[in-house]
This record gives structure tokens, C-alpha cells and sequence, in this order.
């Protein structure tokens, strides 16, 4: 296998607050190889989103990062700024969830979607870059003459197509797409979600994808990674998680989902109680215990670290 | 309203100069004051087509023959002064020393106001609070002894009069554009532009600049009736250039000499109305750019 894209080495991300220091992720191990994805989901707050700007460094100057990101290779907290603005966006690019806040309101889309290509200099001339504009435009489903549009004269569909078109600019290894759909309408959203996939296909693009929900996971990427409390708690195959999830926090947000023509969860719509931990005062033993419906007191004393618990498998419970 | 939502939406290839002209000129007020500067522009520009500057001198009016006070009906248009100069000529070349001055001196607040409060707004932390001080600093200190203390070190001169406006009044300038690039720098497109790699320097000339460039012009255009207000008041107290007559200058002159004790009026009211006028058609321009740049502004929407 080659090299991997991302390798996340035992991230820690701690933010210093007046309040105190609030771990947000607690030692995140992961790897994406080329042209792979993977699925991160969660609750709010459980770190996920974190991880997302951890990547690329861009935490605020709050945020504590320990343990190492690899980005095609290079490790992005021992890069030197001048070193770091190279990698971003040609290594790896985001694709941000509210397209409209994303965008410059004062200026036209070509010319932000140009502006990696000008900051990276990978096109030499103004006209060179309008030519690739245009063809990005035309790769994301918008016609080429709408280069010339302000921001507020599109849809929200076209305006996260254009997010996606400036993510491709640099031509990037590694998409993170950070809940990509977030504000839009279901038929925009699985628009837009099979446009990525389709991008993905044609250019060996590999993928983190963030979201809260587990059903979008499952159809568009390889592999599934399920956080909670700033840990990784469930990985394997995305199929294999969702149909037969090991971890009790896994079944809770599989069992959220209902299936259409299901009767049963029709009339017993099922979820977790509870809300998530506080990331300031967690639980101690495993985060999760105080709405686990299999708890056991053993689970208030230690955190389980991830064991196998299948082919290609892991989960973080004892009783796996 | 539908109509406006559809040239907003539906033709792509408008400019935004275009539609910023277009929401300008349904404001009445606007216009008017549009109206009233584009006169008062023209008039300063071929002033020297109308007037030759060399009849300001005493020695040159004396040898032109002209009577002394002498009132519009002697004098058309507008009468002499007691120099026997010509007032009608000394209001049209006030009107390029007034215009002048104005838009100079603004342009100089913009320029250090826009520089500080960008830098403080955009950077932050010890800068920002090291600039603040300064800037504070400035605001305290009073304007007319500071002018004064400046324009009599400076000497007394048209450029002097320019620098020290600016120099005295960019503070509040430099909080306003801080406060606006704070909340500027907050937008996601922001962190993006970060994100994609950009340099501090791109990043503001791309994206904090343009988002608040129409806060800095309708702030320009309110900031030049008070530039010229206060070249007036500077000229008045008598620190303005002698050999270039503003209409300052002219109100300095006609109470000195006591045109008001004389009934002298069409000494003193050309200027004084020439001052109001401008200054109204400046404020009426500034509102109306404010409140296109900031929609809340406005009243019908």
C-alpha cells in the first residue's frame, strides 16, 4: 500500500479557557491511506470539528496540540510558516460547512476560486487561471459564465459547489469536508454528495468527512470512525459499523435512524437519553457509562482503550 | 420590491458600481447634494479662468480703480471690501481653497486612520492596544490648542493647514475602521483565505479592505463638510495662508474690519452661505452613501 495521505498520531487538542483547560480531543490515532475516506461522526461537541482544524493548523492560539498530523508525509506542527502555507490547500483542502459565511460577499466567485491557484502560483498568468475557473466551474455543475456572479446571486447548492470547485483548485490529496451540507435542502444535499463521491472517483481524491449523520457515512466513505468525549470509540468498514455497531454508543446513534417500512421503529422511535458529556468534567471510567444501557460498575473505574473487535475492527468497551 | 429582487438576482453581469449608482440616484437627497457639489466642483475648477489671483494683492486692487466698500449695486456682482478687492472674486477662488482643503485633508484622515485602525483591527493583541493608546492620546487632546500649537509651528501655509487637520482628527477614524475590521476578521471567509494558505497582507488587501471600503467612503464624504469647518475656524482665528483668500479667510477679514458694524453684508454672507451650502450638499451625499453601504440605515426597507 502507499503511503498515507493523513496519519493522525495520538492527537491531543486541549483548549485553555478562563474556566479552566478543556480537552476536547484525548489522544485521536487515525490514517487515511490515498485516495481513501473516511467517515468521522459524533455528537455536537465531541471534538470531531476540532480534528478538522487540527489538520490544516488553523486552532485558535487557545488550542493546545500535542502528538503529531501528517499530511502527505510532512508533519504540520514541525513546518515552518512559510513551509505550512504551502502545504495548505495543496495537500490537503476544506470544503466549509456554511458556503454563504465562506464566501467573500464583495467578490466575484471566479476570482475566490482563482485565489489559491494565485497564492499558490500555479498558474502563471491571469488568463491561465480564468481557463482553470472555468473548468472547475464546469467540473461542480455550474456554467462557466457564472465566474462573474456575486455570492448572494446563487442557491446554497451552487454556493457549496463553489466551495468544492475552490477546495480542487490546488488539485489537494485530501478533501476534509466539514459538514459539507449542513443548511441545505435533502435533494441539494444528495446533489451535492454525489457530486463529491463522483470527484473523488475521477481524481484518486481522499476524504475526511465530518458529519452527525451516520446514514450519509455510510453510503459515501470506506471506513467509519465514531467519536465520543474526544475519543475514537468505534472504527472499521462503514457497512459493517453501521449494520453490526460493537460499541453501545454506536447502536444508540445507529438506532436514531429509523428504516423506512419498519414498522417496529416506527412505533418505538429509539435514541439515546441524555445529553453529552461536559468535555470540562468528564465522567470517570469510560465517558460513556452514564447513558450506556449495558453499564457495569467495572466501566466507572477505567477508560477502555480500543480493541479488536472484528476484521478490521475496533471498539473502545469491555464488553467487546 | 420585486423589481429589486430581480435586478439583484438576475443579471449576473451588473457591476457593483453599477448597482451602487443606481440605488444613489433613487435617493432624493442624494441628488440634490450631488447636484449642489458637482456646481461648486466646476466653479473652483475654471476659477482661474474667472479670476486672476493677483487682484487679492491691496497694492493691484488700488490700481485697478476700484471704489472702497462698495456695495453689489456700485460693484456687480458682489461688491469690494476695504482692501477694494472684488468679493465675488474672492468667493469663487475660496470655493477651490475651501473644496481643496476639504478633500486633502480628509485624505490625509483616511489614509493614517485607515492604516491604524486596519493594522490594531487586523493584528490584534499588545499592537493593537500599543495603537489604541496612541490613538487615545490624540483624542484627549483638545482640537483648536493642538491645531493652533501645530499650524503655528507649521507656519502658516495652505499644505500646513491640510497636514494639521489630518493629523488632529485621523483618531476617530482609526476606531471606527478598527471596530469594523474586528468584526470582519470574525467571517468565515476569512479563516478560509487563512486556510488556503494566504499571507496577512493578501488577506487584507483581498478581503478586509473591500468589505470595509464602504464604511471608509460614506465616512469620507461626512468627514470633508468638517475638514472645511475646520480650515474655516482655523482661518478665522487667523492661521490661515494670507495670499490665498478662503472663505474662511474672508469671514476673517470682513469682522476684522468691521463689515458687520458697516452693514456691509455682501461682504461676510457670500462666504458664510457658500460654507453652509457646501457643507450641507457634503453631509447630504454622506448620509445617503452611509445608508446604501449600511441597509439598516435606511428607512423603506
Amino acid at each position: 500500500m502507499s503511503e498515507p495521505v493523513l496519519v493522525l498520531e495520538d492527537l491531543r487538542v486541549t483548549y485553555r479557557t478562563s474556566g479552566g483547560a478543556v480537552p476536547a480531543v484525548r489522544g485521536v490515532s487515525l490514517e487515511i491511506p490515498a485516495g481513501g475516506s473516511l467517515g468521522l461522526a459524533g455528537e455536537s461537541g465531541c471534538g470531531k470539528s476540532t480534528i478538522a482544524g487540527a489538520v490544516l493548523r488553523l486552532l485558535p492560539g487557545t488550542a493546545e496540540v500535542s502528538g503529531r498530523v501528517l499530511l502527505a508525509g510532512k508533519d504540520v506542527y514541525e513546518l515552518k510558516p512559510g513551509g505550512l502555507r504551502a502545504v495548505r490547500w495543496t495537500a490537503g483542502a476544506i470544503v466549509f460547512q456554511g458556503a454563504l459565511h465562506a464566501l467573500n460577499p464583495v467578490q466575484r466567485i471566479g476570482d475566490q476560486i482563482a485565489e489559491p491557484m494565485l497564492v499558490h502560483q500555479t498558474v502563471s498568468t491571469p488568463k491561465a487561471a480564468k481557463t482553470r475557473v472555468a473548468e472547475l466551474l464546469e467540473s461542480v455543475g455550474i456554467p462557466a459564465r457564472r465566474a462573474a456572479a456575486y455570492p448572494h446571486q446563487l442557491s446554497g447548492g451552487q454556493r457549496q459547489r463553489v466551495l468544492i470547485a475552490m477546495a480542487l483548485a490546488c488539485d489537494p490529496q485530501l478533501l476534509i469536508a466539514d459538514e459539507p451540507t449542513t443548511a441545505l435542502d435533502v435533494m441539494v444535499q444528495a446533489q451535492v454528495l454525489e457530486l463529491l463521491a463522483d470527484l473523488r472517483r475521477q481524481r484518486d481524491l481522499a476524504l475526511l468527512f465530518i458529519t452527525h449523520d451516520l446514514s450519509l457515512l455510510t453510503t459515501y466513505c470506506d471506513r467509519l470512525a465514531i467519536m465520543y468525549a474526544g475519543r475514537i470509540v468505534e472504527e472499521g468498514p462503514s457497512g459493517d459499523v453501521f449494520a453490526g455497531p460493537s460499541h453501545p454508543y454506536t447502536r444508540g446513534l445507529a438506532a436514531a435512524f429509523p428504516r423506512i417500512g419498519d414498522r417496529s421503529s416506527r412505533m418505538a422511535p429509539s435514541g439515546l437519553g441524555g445529553d453529552p458529556p461536559d468535555p470540562a468534567a468528564l465522567p470517570a471510567g469510560c465517558p460513556f457509562h452514564p447513558r450506556c444501557p449495558l453499564a457495569r460498575p467495572e466501566c466507572r473505574e477505567a477508560e477502555p482503550a480500543l480493541r479488536i473487535s472484528g476484521p478490521e475492527r475496533r471498539a473502545a468497551c469491555i464488553l467487546v | 420590491m420585486t423589481v429589486r429582487s430581480m435586478t439583484r438576482s438576475g443579471a449576473p453581469g451588473v457591476s457593483a458600481a453599477g448597482s451602487f449608482w443606481r440605488q444613489f440616484r433613487r435617493s432624493r437627497q442624494g441628488m440634490i447634494g450631488l447636484a449642489i457639489l458637482v456646481a461648486f466642483g466646476i466653479l473652483a475648477l475654471v476659477a482661474p479662468l474667472i479670476v486672476d489671483p493677483a487682484q487679492f494683492s491691496p497694492v493691484v486692487a488700488r490700481t485697478l480703480g476700484n471704489p472702497q466698500w462698495a456695495p453689489p449695486s456700485e460693484f456687480p456682482p458682489l461688491g469690494t471690501d476695504h482692501l477694494r478687492r472684488s468679493v465675488w472674486a474672492q468667493f469663487v477662488w475660496g470655493s477651490r481653497v475651501s473644496l481643496t482643503v476639504g478633500l486633502a485633508a480628509t485624505a490625509v484622515t483616511m489614509v493614517i486612520g485607515t492604516a491604524v485602525g486596519v493594522i490594531a483591527g487586523y493584528r490584534g493583541g499588545r499592537l493593537d492596544s500599543f495603537l489604541m493608546r496612541i490613538t487615545e492620546w490624540f483624542l484627549v487632546i483638545p482640537f483648536l490648542p493642538l491645531a493652533i500649537a501645530l499650524a503655528s509651528v507649521l507656519g502658516r501655509s495652505t499644505r500646513n493647514i491640510i497636514l494639521v487637520i489630518g493629523l488632529t482628527s485621523w483618531p476617530w477614524m482609526a476606531r471606527l475602521i478598527r471596530s469594523q475590521v474586528l468584526t470582519v476578521k470574525q467571517r468565515l471567509f476569512v479563516d478560509r483565505a487563512r486556510s488556503l494558505g494566504a499571507k496577512s497582507g493578501h488577506i487584507i488587501r483581498n478581503h478586509i479592505l473591500p468589505n470595509v471600503s464602504g464604511l471608509i467612503l460614506a465616512n469620507a464624504t461626512l468627514w470633508v463638510p468638517i475638514s472645511i469647518l475646520s480650515e474655516t475656524t482655523l482661518s478665522f482665528l487667523g492661521l490661515g495662508n494670507p495670499g490665498n483668500p478662503s472663505w474662511g479667510k474672508t469671514l476673517e477679514e470682513a469682522f476684522a474690519n468691521g463689515a458687520m458694524t458697516r452693514n456691509a453684508w455682501w461682504y461676510f454672507v457670500p462666504a458664510g452661505l457658500g460654507i453652509l451650502t457646501v457643507v450641507l450638499a457634503f453631509t447630504m451625499v454622506g448620509r445617503t452613501l452611509e445608508e446604501i453601504a449600511d441597509p439598516k440605515l435606511g428607512k423603506e426597507r
